[in-house]
């Protein structure tokens, strides 16, 4: 699968550029599809599919620094393989909806936080879509293709997540510059 | 960094909404490096990933070292063309004779010693009512005078490449440079005094040197005509 994989990039340099990104990435890509799946086949299969995203969308990264590459694998490894095991398990969330009411009772509850805080206590889902937009600077396209997601979900995704985080933060107590 | 949406109405900017999530990230990958596999791709997997990997990359270096012979050729051509035009001595070593055009004269030289001899010539073609006045000629050079009449006069010479060649040329208006018969040749052009047409034959080693009180066409008709 990885031949016609690589023969999608145009050029040899491409190609070997991305042998290379492989090499360095494969062990982080496989260690973080583990941590969500059992089987060694589920996690080559993930970790498979996650390539063939990474070779159609491999000149973004160009312009990013060694740890952004890094998050973006792991974020996006993580999404791929949570997809699979919520299908092997046949969980459905109508995830957005489900995270607010849970955030908005936190919210409640604890008072005035920081942002650092606040951050921390929000949905892995929620964490990885603010970081993929502000952190891996990623356009709301960008996040179609990576969350797997139409471009209204993500869209109302991103504003759950910052709304859950000014919910935690509590407005009065709780501003950062 | 792409410009994102105005958090107005947030109580946090995108500047630290960004340090937070890089936080996170970093967390993040710091947590999985530390977890050590229990298993990790099969051995057939990491087999065929590893066989395309390497092919890619040889083709790769393959590649990249064409592209540096290349380059390296490119430029050593272009350092060569560079030192053939602006030095005589490589053009020496090249081409085997050398014109330098100074301000006052023209300097002719060959490199190495001429092979064959004198060459002999036939002219093929005269202005009319020019007849031969002195015929010289030894193991070098052969010489022609021609009277057209009292006052019109040429002298065609032949000599084989040798030692430097020198023509002052003060006396001339323009010097052209032409081919004459495939060989290179340069005219010398005076409203006061002879022109004259020297034509270097390479493949017989001999220069024809013309000094005449000729118009520049019958000049070069006259070195045409020459074989």
């Amino acid at each position: 699968m990885l031949a016609g994989l690589l023969m999608l990039l145009r050029t040899d340099e491409e190609r070997a550029q991305f042998a290379r990104f492989y090499q360095q990435y494969e062990n982080l890509m496989f260690k973080t599809a583990r941590q969500i799946l059992d089987s060694q086949e589920d996690c080559e299969d993930v970790v498979q599919t996650s390539c063939a995203y990474l070779i159609d969308h491999f000149d973004k990264f160009t312009s990013y620094d060694a740890r952004q590459v890094a998050s973006y694998l792991v974020l996006l490894i993580r999404n791929r393989a949570k997809d699979m095991r919520d299908r092997q398990q046949k969980i459905v969330y109508e995830d957005v909806e489900q995270y607010a009411e849970t955030v908005a009772g936190q919210a409640e509850e604890q008072g005035n936080v920081s942002l650092e805080s606040a951050f921390a206590q929000l949905p892995d889902r929620y964490k990885e879509a603010l970081t993929l937009y502000y952190y891996n600077d990623l356009s709301i396209k960008d996040m179609t293709g990576l969350l797997q997601l139409s471009e209204a979900a993500v869209k109302k995704l991103l504003q759950r997540s910052r709304d859950a985080l000014r919910n935690l933060m509590n407005a009065e107590g709780g501003v950062e510059e | 960094m792409m410009p994102k949406e105005d958090l107005a109405g947030y109580p946090f900017n995108a500047a630290a909404l960004r340090t937070v999530c890089t936080n996170y990230a970093d967390g993040l990958v710091e947590s999985i490096e530390a977890v050590s596999l229990d298993f990790g791709p099969s051995e057939a997997y990491k087999k065929t990933v590893c066989n395309l990997m390497d092919n890619s990359l040889r083709k790769a270096k393959r590649h990249a070292l064409y592209r540096r012979v290349g380059t390296i050729a490119a430029v050593f051509i272009l350092l060569l063309g560079t030192v053939m035009v602006t030095n005589a001595h490589a053009r020496e070593l090249f081409v085997r004779w050398v014109r330098q055009v100074f301000p006052d004269h023209v300097l002719y030289w060959f490199y190495g010693e001429p092979e064959g001899g004198l060459h002999h010539y036939t002219i093929g073609w005269l202005p009319d009512g020019a007849k031969v006045v002195r015929h010289e000629e030894d193991d070098e050079e052969e010489l022609y005078v021609y009277h057209c009449s009292d006052s019109v006069s040429f002298v065609v010479s032949f000599y084989t490449l040798g030692a430097y060649s020198n023509l002052d040329i003060e006396d001339y208006d323009s010097i052209e440079t032409l081919t004459i018969n495939g060989n290179a040749a340069t005219l010398f052009i005076s409203s006061t005094s002879t022109n004259a047409l020297i034509i270097i034959d390479e493949q017989k080693q001999m220069v024809i040197d013309i000094n005449a009180q000729l118009s520049v066409d019958d000049l070069i008709r006259l070195g045409e005509s020459i074989n």
